[in-house]
């Protein structure tokens, strides 16, 4: 674990420095990023597999590296590097660009801490590590109305998020005495029902704190409007980077700890409550994104209707789906990441504008053809990669005996395709309005990689299921 | 038992007014400061648990000295933000930041 950080951390420290020496070489920045996390994605397997039993506490049982945070630092490191290297050609210009790819080192960094951490002060310590280099990075076109008001919206709410956890964690090492996962689990299954309300107050607190990382409805205000205002690599960062550790946080606290502590027996039925969520977050993302002008809007609410459905893979711990659901969750974090991630990346090279996609397939070839490729994923069609994912989690909700959230989030993956087919429409069919511009090499690259990914996983998903499952046999 | 109800009662109401001045102001820096009174508030807590539940009153210490030092950093660049939209519009009232919208 001691390794990793430091792959990640030294870069990021030392980054910056090439700008005080006076040498502005963006290669080398751009170059010494990309290194770092092929590195550190290149010693996930290992740090997994060395430890004995999957469930490594290091050290003294801050951190603790399994099945779960395998899976999410795979992911992470994978959407940093797509989004490292499509940001080559526009940050080349950029005097800054050292500190542009030390942040995102820095807040990649946070995000791996965070799916591994097993203590609350910990988990506390890598949230700000992953949140605060990534308000600068939103913030980061200057002079820009539009950025620094993302910027502040962002900040704002995921300050709320913050103090909303700092106050749950209190609560929690209030029963505990300890802020070790462990010792509060524990304090958790041993309360008595005069207890029960501070339980429920401690889980409430760090719920609605996550949520607001994960744009789950109704905390998903701050979303469409920070991803809007920020440079499309970025919002792919935060789209479909950072949300993602907001679940792998819930995940290991409300699955592992609440499991532990018996929660669904204690006359509370948490999971018809987390179903209901995740219904009106899928409903209410695939409503808000249909009528948008705006690209990086459209994709901020279609990625919050993906948030909903992660949430069943959640909603279904404790009942009869949990193995599928888990299965699924995490197929749909990974998939969810690279597709969400090069849809984001592509609007780089497409400009923002709805309208603006007309005609993309006769000045922009390419990355009309990844473009089209990563939307059909995000929709679920069966030869590509979100198919499977999503089936996993309809097959979990019905196994769960909650046939009703199947069919809303089925009911949903038709609206989604309908507004996906009206994009892919206008790129293919409608006459262009606009001047044909070169497309950046850098990002058909990261289209490149995505497609191949995309297309690969959705015609043979047996490799990456069969890791998944036994990777969580370690869990 | 008695001081720690005290202090548990000060803190909920601290918690109460920060969740006020977050959904009835309009000026940035006074829902930061709000924020920051919540955060105060889970400090106080932490604190109080420690001396009259008898924790290890060492892991307090640490934890709490590790929220002053993260409340310090979050505010720090949250106020350089906030400084930035002063200077690009003159005001911070997060009413009139409307130019997204949809």
């Amino acid at each position: 674990m001691l390794i990793l950080i430091a792959t990640l951390a030294v870069p990021a420290v030392l980054v910056p420095m090439l700008m005080v020496l006076g040498k502005r070489h963006p290669s080398i920045a751009a170059g010494a990023t990309v290194a770092s996390l092929v590195v550190a994605l290149y010693e996930l397997p290992f740090l997994f597999w060395n430890a004995p039993t999957g469930l490594w506490y290091y050290p003294q049982g801050l951190l603790s590296f399994d099945g779960v945070s395998f899976i999410f630092s795979a992911t992470i490191l994978i959407v940093s590097l797509m989004v490292t290297v499509s940001s080559y050609g526009m940050m080349k210009e950029n005097a800054n660009s050292p500190i542009y790819y030390s942040l995102i080192l820095f807040t990649t960094l946070g995000m791996v801490l965070v799916s591994s951490s097993s203590d609350l002060l910990m988990l506390l310590v890598s949230w700000e590590l992953m949140t605060v280099p990534s308000f600068v990075l939103v913030a980061f076109r200057r002079k820009d109305t539009k950025s620094s008001e993302a910027a502040m919206k962002y900040f704002l709410a995921a300050a709320l998020s913050a103090a909303l956890i700092l106050f749950g964690i209190s609560i929690a090492y209030g029963l505990a005495g300890s802020t070790s996962f462990q010792a509060v689990a524990h304090a958790f299954a041993v309360a008595g029902p005069a207890e029960f309300p501070v339980v429920l107050l401690a889980s409430a607190l760090l719920a609605s704190g996550f949520a607001v990382k994960m744009a789950i409805a109704p905390f998903h205000f701050w979303l469409p409007d920070a991803l809007e205002g920020s440079y499309p690599q970025i919002a792919a960062l935060l789209g479909a980077g950072s949300k993602k550790a907001g679940f792998a946080a819930a995940l290991r606290i409300f699955v592992v700890l609440l499991l532990i502590a018996k929660f669904s027996t204690a006359a509370l039925n948490w999971q018809i409550a987390l179903a209901v969520v995740s219904a009106v977050t899928i409903t209410w993302g695939n409503v808000a994104a249909l009528t948008q002008k705006s690209m990086s809007r459209m994709l901020a609410y279609s990625s919050i209707a993906q948030a909903g459905y992660m949430m069943i893979g959640l909603a279904v711990q404790g009942t009869a789906g949990a193995a599928f659901g888990l299965i699924g969750l995490l197929l749909h974090v990974l998939f969810h990441g690279v597709m969400k991630g090069s849809a984001f990346i592509s609007t780089a090279n497409t400009g923002d504008s709805v309208e603006g996609l007309a005609g993309l397939y006769r000045r922009a070839p390419a990355t009309a053809l990844g473009l089209t490729i990563s939307l059909f994923a995000l929709a679920g069609l069966p030869p590509l990669n979100g198919f499977w994912s999503k089936l996993y989690l309809f097959i979990a909700a019905v196994q769960a005996s909650m046939p009703w959230l199947a069919a809303v989030a089925l009911a949903n993956s038709a609206l989604a395709l309908g507004y996906y087919s009206y994009l892919v429409k206008k790129m293919y069919f409608d006459e262009p309005t606009q001047e044909r511009r070169p497309e950046r090499p850098e990002v058909l690259a990261v289209l490149l990689f995505s497609s191949v990914f995309i297309v690969a996983t959705g015609l043979y998903p047996t490799p990456i299921i069969n890791t998944i499952v036994s990777v969580l046999s370690h869990f | 038992m008695n001081g720690l109800v005290v202090y548990i009662a000060a803190s909920t109401v601290f918690l109460a007014i920060g969740v006020y001045g977050l959904l009835s102001k309009r000026n940035a820096i006074r829902i930061m400061f709000a924020i920051e009174i919540i955060i105060n508030a889970a400090n106080l807590n932490i604190a109080a648990f420690a001396r009259y539940m008898s924790y290890d009153l060492g892991q307090a210490q640490a934890v709490a000295t590790f929220v002053i030092a993260l409340a310090a950093a979050e505010a720090a660049v949250g106020l350089a933000i906030i400084i930035e939209v002063f200077r690009l519009r003159g005001r911070v009232d997060v009413d009139e930041m409307k130019e997204m919208k949809g």
